[in-house]
């Protein structure tokens, strides 16, 4: 405990004094305020009509958006380092590499919860509030369920970003892996019929599922298992990547 | 003022090899506190790498390094023990040069002062609100002096610090040395300049294709290599020439027509030139330089 709270310290200062942190934050939460306020207003009313309705993924369409931001931000605090050459001198400061990954990633995964938090609150707020008479409350069943997912998932996505980052070691590297892997894997692996059913469990859908208000009988689990599913990804790759940086030289 | 124990860099049968490559190759040697050591060679001799060792950057293949006893991964706040400069650890570009010290201080517990202290020490107060991608090279390598010096330790561990440096900083950098020393702080700087290590050490570590070839006094290398080699101009060299070759010498002509005798002392070329009535111009012990001692040394290495 010691030396994990001199950690901590060290990486909160390393991350809030680059000012693409405060970039990478700030665009996440522009990003996915604007266009889910934006897509609530131009098909808002007529959507809340439709019978397979659900009012979170509408309110949180900008979500896929912001996670662009948010595995920029997580390159940029890991793979980051050794494009810049500064984890020599990180790792002779904390040369613990299990407490220096934990305060690295407890940093950043705090950076993005706050920021998802504010913005998820604001964004439903918002997005109820222009809906009018057809707008749902956190008093809903499920809504409060589906805020907590648009800030759980968005932080789980920080830290498997994070953690392929230390895997990679490099920012393009990781960055032309990490993008394709959210936004162009699922789709085209899904035109393949016998995949289908796999691709729901990669870590964009099942953190699809996780942030609707209402389970479907058609997804193969509800949002709750959508968002342990992130977790388990995440989780991998943190042992993956501890593990490399443990027995890798710097 | 220390314990002797505290500040001794132990290096034992340390090896690293890249796949097929010998970057270390068995090194032992102790780096004692009170005195500069430098660690020569040239360019891709194993320096850099044996310093990432013993910072625990990269995993040994076979052996150990050991500051104060321990290994510097154990260290409860290593920047308070060791102060290490290395060509690969910089500062990011985007952070200031004062952050870049907030950040390393806040690592290892160290007092929020020492950054202003260690801004002044290096003369980079005035910039200290700058940018690191805004800074000079040398103001940069002055910064990761600063780093180095941050948690006050009794061990630095410098990698070519001189690098980038003007000749005002470099001679700064060398009297700094020397009085870290003098407070019987453990001092290693790597080096792949003669002429520097020459004026700044006392003690010398000769490394050459990831070999440990000399861990000597700086003063026994240069008086060991400068051997008994004598210069002697003489307007009868080719009478003296015979003379000293039939009393054991070995001589060689240099290009300016004196004589290069070596296996006789000065006193015997005299006397045999007196001898025979030979008069001498010059008669002088040739002072070899650190780099003659060092090619020297690295020649027979390479040939064992």
């Amino acid at each position: 405990m010691t030396t994990v709270v001199p950690a901590l310290r060290a990486e909160w200062l390393k991350a809030v004094t680059v000012r693409s942190t405060w970039a990478c934050l700030l665009a996440y939460a522009v990003t996915v305020f604007g266009v889910s306020v934006g897509a609530v207003a131009a098909i808002g009313r007529s959507q809340a009509a439709q019978a397979d309705y659900d009012p979170a993924v509408l309110a949180y369409y900008g979500l896929n958006f912001g996670h662009v931001a948010v595995i920029v931000l997580a390159v940029l605090l890991t793979a980051g380092e050794y494009g810049q050459h500064t984890v020599h001198t990180s790792l002779t400061a904390v040369p613990r590499r299990g407490v220096f990954l934990a305060a690295r990633f407890g940093v950043g995964a705090g950076l993005v919860l706050v920021t998802a938090a504010g913005t998820a609150l604001a964004t439903f707020l918002t997005t109820q509030a222009l809906l009018g008479p057809a707008g749902t409350t956190l008093a809903t069943p499920g809504s409060v369920r589906s805020l907590v997912a648009a800030v759980v998932q968005p932080t789980v996505l920080a830290v498997f970003c994070m953690a392929v980052g230390v895997l990679m070691r490099d920012q393009s590297g990781a960055l032309s892996l990490l993008v394709p892997f959210f936004f162009l894997v699922s789709p085209v692996l899904e035109l393949v019929p016998v995949l289908q059913d796999a691709v729901q469990f990669l870590p964009d859908r099942a953190g699809a599922v996780a942030i609707r208000t209402y389970g479907r009988p058609v997804d193969l689990f509800g949002p709750l298992t959508g968002l342990a599913i992130c977790l388990l990804w995440a989780g991998a790759a943190v042992l993956v990547a501890r593990w490399a940086l443990q027995r890798r030289d710097a | 003022m220390r314990s002797r124990n505290e500040s001794v860099v132990q290096v034992r049968g340390l090896g690293k090899r890249y796949g097929d490559a010998v970057a270390v190759d068995g090194l032992t040697f102790d780096v004692p506190p009170g005195v500069v050591t430098a660690f020569l060679g040239r360019n891709g001799a194993g320096k850099s790498t044996t310093l990432r060792l013993v910072l625990g950057l990269d995993r040994p293949t076979s052996g150990s390094a050991h500051v104060g006893g321990r290994a510097y991964a154990d260290l409860p706040t290593p920047l308070r023990t060791v102060g290490s400069l290395l060509d690969s650890a910089a500062a990011h570009p985007g952070r200031t040069a004062r952050d870049h010290l907030r950040w390393l201080a806040a690592s290892n517990c160290i007092p929020a002062r020492r950054v202003a202290d260690v801004l002044d020490l290096v003369d980079l107060a005035a910039v200290a609100g700058r940018r690191v991608r805004g800074l000079s090279l040398g103001m940069r390598q002055r910064l990761g002096i600063a780093g180095a010096l941050l948690g006050d330790p009794p061990v630095l561990l410098l990698d070519e610090p001189t690098n980038g440096l003007d000749a005002e900083g470099i001679r700064w950098l060398r009297t700094f040395l020397r009085d870290l020393a003098r407070e019987g702080r453990t001092v290693l700087v790597s080096s792949h300049l003669m002429g520097e290590v020459e004026l700044t050490a006392d003690h010398l570590l000769v490394i050459d294709r990831g070999r440990l070839l000399a861990d000597t006094p700086l003063r026994d290398l240069l008086a060991g290599s400068a051997g008994h080699l004598l210069r002697v101009r003489s307007p009868r060299a080719g009478q003296l020439r015979d003379l000293l070759v039939a009393d054991g010498a070995t001589v060689t002509t240099a290009e300016d027509g004196a004589l290069l005798v070596s296996g006789l002392p000065a006193e015997r070329v005299s006397a045999v030139a007196a001898g025979s009535g030979v008069p001498l111009l010059e008669l002088a012990a040739v002072e070899r330089s650190l780099e003659d001692a060092f090619l020297a040394l690295t020649a027979a290495g390479g040939a064992a």
